[in-house]
């Protein structure tokens, strides 16, 4: 079978799944090296190395983006992204362990954008009913547009917020939600599956209520 | 969006992305793909600690500047002439001889000032596991 853009031939799953063992030491190699990788580009950004934190930057900066956005507007998380890469640079020469960067980062994320959105005194336009009062009366549920179902998402409690947004605007994994933010992998199974639940009804409702 | 008629089980969209997931899941994923951040990734911060660094540069070059900048020494007045000092106009006050603040080069926002920088905000590491 051959990939259609790269023309490499590429064994179909079968195949794959007669030899596990060594797809399997791939897949560590490849995972060590960009571990092995993360961890340099940390250790010379710690030491003032700006290429090397513009390396870790622009690796992080859809995680967290999305994670801003759990919380806040498009354009405050955008507006909040800069504080949150001078807040990472600033205080980078203590982070003590660097494979944990990215959880650390996300942390840095989470916690700042709440500092600048208790700052800046716009929680209380975050609430649903000051979205809910945006949102055009008599709208078809064909019509629910990324803003509405962020919205929603903002809305719920705020464990489940952060997985959601991270499962549905990132397209990661649970495990993956848990690699990067730090969260246990039992936490994030769980809030998923109860934000999903929640998210479900809240949009079924928005759609056949009108 | 018809978000009804859909028979996933609870833990559907548990899966990775090449696993069968929900199709409301698969819906909403296509709905907030546009959430995702395309800015500019790599240039921004770099941008503004550059911006950074360039105002405290020029903030210390100015007050380099100022401190040792003088001015020319007036020669001195010819034997047997008299120096009248120059009285101040009526009814204008008389200006404060006061050093102009340093200017932020162009394109540096003026708010982000070194006394900016020196107030970080470090989130607790150990508030990761919330």
């Amino acid at each position: 079978m051959s990939n259609p853009t790269t023309g490499i031939c590429v064994p179909r799953t079968a195949a794959l799944e007669r030899r596990p063992n060594s797809m399997t030491m791939v897949r560590d190699l490849r995972v060590d090296w960009a571990r092995r990788r993360l961890v340099s580009a940390v250790l010379r950004a710690r030491d003032g190395d700006r290429a090397a934190f513009e390396q870790l930057w622009e690796r992080h900066a859809r995680l967290v983006h999305a994670i801003l956005l759990s919380m806040a507007s498009d354009q405050e998380a955008e507006d909040m992204m800069q504080e949150v890469a001078l807040a990472a640079w600033q205080s980078l020469s203590r982070l003590e362990e660097p494979e944990r960067f990215t959880p650390w980062l996300s942390a840095i994320a989470r916690n700042r954008g709440r500092d600048l959105l208790k700052r800046s005194r716009r929680v209380e336009s975050m609430r649903p009913e000051h979205e809910e009062a945006a949102v055009a009366p008599n709208r078809a549920p064909a019509a629910l547009e990324a803003d509405e179902v962020m919205a929603a998402i903002r809305a719920l409690p705020e464990p489940y917020r952060e997985p959601l947004t991270l499962r549905l605007v990132l397209e990661l994994s649970a495990k993956e939600i848990s690699e990067r933010t730090g969260l246990t992998p039992g936490s994030v199974r769980v809030n998923l599956c109860r934000g999903m639940k929640i998210l479900r009804a809240a949009l079924e409702d928005e759609g056949t209520g009108r | 969006m018809n978000l009804r008629n859909n028979d996933a089980s609870d833990d559907a969209y548990l899966l990775d992305r090449a696993g069968p997931t929900d199709p409301f899941v698969r819906r909403l994923e296509r709905t907030l793909a546009v959430k995702r951040y395309a800015g500019d990734v790599g240039g921004f911060p770099l941008r503004l600690l550059g911006g950074l660094a360039a105002a405290a540069g020029l903030f210390v070059v100015a007050a380099v500047l100022w401190s040792g900048e003088e001015g020319e020494l007036a020669p001195p007045p010819a034997a047997g002439v008299a120096v009248e000092a120059p009285e101040p106009e009526e009814d204008q006050p008389v200006a404060l001889d006061l050093p102009a603040r340093p200017v932020a080069p162009p394109g540096v926002d003026a708010v982000a000032t070194p006394e900016v920088i020196a107030d970080p905000a470090e989130p607790p590491v150990e508030t990761l596991g919330r």
